[in-house]
């Protein structure tokens, strides 16, 4: 489903027929809450993207919202490796909570010139080294970004996979319908539920080549989360 | 839509513009502002057709003032136009025009008349006439000559006269079959010795239309001058021409006829006139020594002649205080209502000749009632006559209907805000005009008057009707920018009523216009509104059912044939405009607001190319009322 057709459904079920802004806010806005309900049951709905960047300082921390692509939004990170001016090959960092005691040990030292190397997540989006990273290491970074906001010029087609569609669009529907002080905003929100926890179902179905090695916590039920 | 605490409001019948009322007190029957839009007579609201050109366009923008002339021959129009500064005086069935008649210098609006089939008219100069068929221009009344007739005894003939008589003269026209004051009286001829001739010497006129001359003599002895008349009783008439006239034999006199001393011209100075019992009583005078006077025509005192063109001098009506300025008046079942610049009058009873009295009397039979409502006119043209009373626009600026009794009611109520703005000068208060347009679905008084510039640029309409359900009398309202400067109703010549506006400038083009429009026909469409004109109605949105403040306005429905009206929420302020697309089921539409707020204004605006009748019916507003109070 394009982004026109999720509108035209939407006009038609409300009647709203001037303000696509709003029916397109409304359809971002659903589709970030049917996103959200899958991303932590459903491995296979999870977006990845991937960034090199070399340093050109010494770093102890270091915003990874900085490196990822400006239309994308990071969520969580995949896989976070580096690699130092005298090594051939990228090794992962250990992710461990910066009150560890190997943890505030390495972050004592001086810039590191040896694996491993410690690191723990602050505030989302930033990742703090331990020992700190010397000038001209170079980070990688796998990570998982949120869906793409729909936009009539440069996004008509939905980052979703086709199966949450109709999930989304009912959603939206209910946002719009609660706006507008219309009572069936409540069969539109049960619509919506059972459309998502049917395409939760489908997605699990799919075959995948390989399991990935990061899970979701709860894969089995989106109902009641 | 399934509305969480829905209401509705439904207007079945709009009541039109009001804007004495403030804004955010009204409820969605009446509109907070309309242009070019009015309240039809089932009760929606219709957006008025384009004026619709009626005859050929002349050309010249300085039109002053319009006549229907219902002649027994078939009806016309007669219109008047300031052409380099002197009123010229045309004639149309619709189509072409042809100028006739004389031309006055000066912007002069004509009061006319049918009389007797002719066309009488006054405009503060001449009192005037126009024949119905040739559409020659007479005078109203013959003056009398300027002198006595010379009478002497001749030799020759068979008269005999023992002691003598006077006689005088007066001028006939045989178009219209009047004839004049008479001259004074010629000194006693003197007796005659037994076969002789009596030889009256008359001065011929200049006057227009004047072709003969009749002779009024005393019995011999008498002190009374009778019609000279032959042997059928039949006037004897004389050519115009200064010459002797002879009367070599015994004569015959209609003593049923005596000498015509009242037929006097009415003053020319008059710039008002209305019929009344069988006369016409002319005022609107603007001297200081005869402001406060109606005349008014004979009737029995008038043996020979038109009494509707002869004016007995002491035909006189005077306000008391004289202080007040006798504007206009009109007819009505229980008497002339005479209107000044500061009260009303009503003069009861029958009017007869004053012949015997002097000035500022009324014979016993009639009384001038003081009516005592402080509430006159300056704008006597705007004075109509309707199935429901008399209308006009008082000297406060505001429409007033009387219904033959008590007070008069102020029907133009709502526009109160809208009349204030008519000009206040004398000259732009007497161009106002009015008419009553009562044709198949349309009643309404219409009146034209100006707002700003020198001439009328804005029309009033307010429709009265009786409420099918009720049988409650009822008013609606409504505005227009179409610019007439005179406004009539007319029966054209296929019977159909229009209601013509004499256009000074084409809106359009901005060229000189000079035409004759038709408006208030629905069915039709008009010559094209310019870009500057707007058709639109707007209601206020938020008076509603609701104990709390705030409404989320959610949708609307009407009926209507069309579905091109735009319907637009804005502010009260006209900001934050937006426009809500319509959605059609059959001839219902809907269009979804989404506004939440206290007042909103809701505003439908038709389109200005005039391709159909576009009205709006049956108004829904369904909203949601919130709880909230601040």
């Amino acid at each position: 489903m394009i982004l026109e057709t999720m509108l035209q459904s939407l006009r038609d079920r409300t009647h709203v027929l001037n303000k696509d802004a709003m029916l397109i806010a409304e359809s971002n806005s659903a589709q970030s809450w049917a996103w959200n309900r899958l991303v932590t049951s459903n491995d296979n709905i999870l977006k990845t993207d991937d960034f090199e960047a070399t340093l050109a300082a010494t770093t102890h921390s270091y915003n990874l919202a900085t490196a990822v692509s400006s239309t994308l939004t990071l969520v969580a990170v995949k896989w976070l490796g580096v690699k130092l001016t005298g090594d051939t090959k990228f090794l992962p960092v250990i992710f461990i909570d910066s009150s560890d005691d190997r943890f505030i040990s390495k972050d004592q030292d001086s810039t590191a010139t040896t694996h491993p190397i410690y690191a723990a997540m602050e505030n989302f989006n930033q990742v703090r080294f331990a020992p700190g990273l010397p000038s001209g290491a170079i980070v990688r970074c796998d990570y998982i970004y949120g869906p793409l906001d729909l936009d009539l010029n440069s996004n008509v087609t939905p980052d979703l996979p086709y199966l949450v569609h109709d999930a989304s669009l009912d959603k939206a529907t209910a946002q719009v319908f609660t706006t507008l002080d219309d009572d069936r905003a409540g069969y539109w929100e049960m619509q919506a539920l059972s459309k998502l926890l049917s395409a939760s179902n489908a997605i699990n179905r799919q075959q995948y080549q390989q399991q990935p090695r990061t899970r979701s916590s709860r894969r089995r039920h989106v109902w009641g989360i | 839509m399934a509305v969480r605490n829905k209401r509705e409001e439904s207007v079945a019948d709009f009541l039109g513009l009001n804007t004495t009322d403030d804004a955010t007190n009204l409820p969605p029957e009446w509109w907070q502002e309309s242009n070019n839009v009015i309240v039809s007579s089932s009760g929606s609201a219709v957006a008025l057709r384009s004026p619709l050109a009626w005859n050929t366009v002349p050309g010249v923008a300085t039109g002053v003032s319009s006549f229907s002339w219902n002649r027994a021959a078939g009806s016309l129009v007669l219109y008047d136009e300031i052409i380099t500064g002197s009123i010229t005086s045309f004639r149309t069935s619709g189509g072409a025009n042809t100028a006739f008649g004389t031309t006055y210098s000066g912007a002069l609006k004509y009061k006319r008349l049918n009389v007797n089939d002719k066309a009488y008219g006054v405009q503060g100069q001449t009192a005037m006439q126009y024949e119905p068929a040739s559409f020659t221009e007479y005078l109203i009344g013959l003056a009398a000559p300027a002198a006595a007739p010379t009478v002497s005894i001749v030799a020759g003939g068979t008269l005999t006269l023992n002691v003598g008589v006077t006689v005088s003269y007066a001028y006939r026209n045989s178009t219209t079959v009047h004839v004049g004051k008479a001259s004074a009286a010629s000194a006693a001829s003197g007796t005659t010795a037994g076969g002789n001739t009596l030889r009256v010497a008359v001065v011929a006129s200049g006057t227009g239309g004047v072709d003969g001359i009749v002779l009024f003599i005393t019995t011999d002895g008498g002190g009374t001058r009778y019609l000279v008349v032959d042997a059928n009783g039949a006037p004897i008439v004389y050519s115009n021409s200064t010459a002797n006239i002879d009367i070599t034999a015994a004569f015959l006199l209609d003593t049923n006829t005596v000498e015509t001393a009242f037929s006097d011209r009415p003053r020319d100075t008059a710039r008002f006139m209305f019929a009344h019992q069988n006369r016409i009583f002319m005022c609107n005078f603007n001297s200081a020594a005869t402001r406060w006077q109606l005349i008014y025509s004979g009737l029995e005192a008038i043996g020979i002649g038109q009494p509707t063109e002869a004016y007995p001098p002491f035909n006189i009506i005077g306000i008391n205080n004289k202080a007040e300025s006798v504007q206009g008046g009109i007819s009505t079942q229980v008497g002339a209502l005479i209107m000044t610049d500061k009260n009303s009058y009503l003069l009861q009873g029958t009017v007869s000749d004053n012949v015997v009295t002097t000035q500022n009397t009324i014979q016993n039979a009639a009384v001038l009632q003081e009516l005592k409502w402080g509430l006159g006119t300056r704008s006597p043209f705007t004075i109509v006559d309707t199935p429901f009373g008399i209308v006009w626009l008082d000297q406060t600026k505001r429409i007033q209907l009387w219904p033959f009794s008590g007070l008069p009611r102020e029907i133009g109520l709502p526009l109160r805000n809208e009349l204030k703005a008519i000009q206040d000068t004398d000259a732009l208060r007497l161009i106002a005009e009015a008419t009553w347009f009562q044709y198949g679905e349309m009643q309404y008084y219409v009146l034209t008057a100006s707002t700003s510039g020198s001439t009328n640029n804005k029309l009033f309409i307010i429709g009265v009707y009786e409420d099918p359900a009720t049988r409650e009398l009822k008013f609606s309202t409504g505005v227009s920018d179409i610019a007439f400067e005179s406004i009539i109703t007319h029966i054209d010549q296929s019977g159909v009523a229009k209601c013509l506006g004499l256009r000074r400038t084409n809106p359009i083009t901005a060229a000189a216009d000079g035409g004759m429009k038709s408006i208030l026909d629905l069915a039709t469409a008009g010559g094209g509104w310019a870009s500057s004109q707007t058709i639109n109605f707007g209601v206020t949105c938020g008076n509603f059912k609701n104990s709390g403040n705030f409404t989320h306005l959610h949708s609307i429905r009407f009926d209507s044939q069309v579905g091109d009206i735009q319907v637009q929420t804005r502010n009260m302020n006209d900001s934050n405009i937006e426009a809500a697309p319509t959605e059609q089921v059959d001839q219902s539409y809907f269009a979804l607001l989404d506004r939440y707020g206290v007042h909103q204004k809701l505003k439908f605006v038709f389109p200005a190319d005039d391709t159909a009748r576009r009205e709006v019916r049956n108004l829904r507003i369904t909203y949601s009322a919130k709880g909230r109070s601040i």
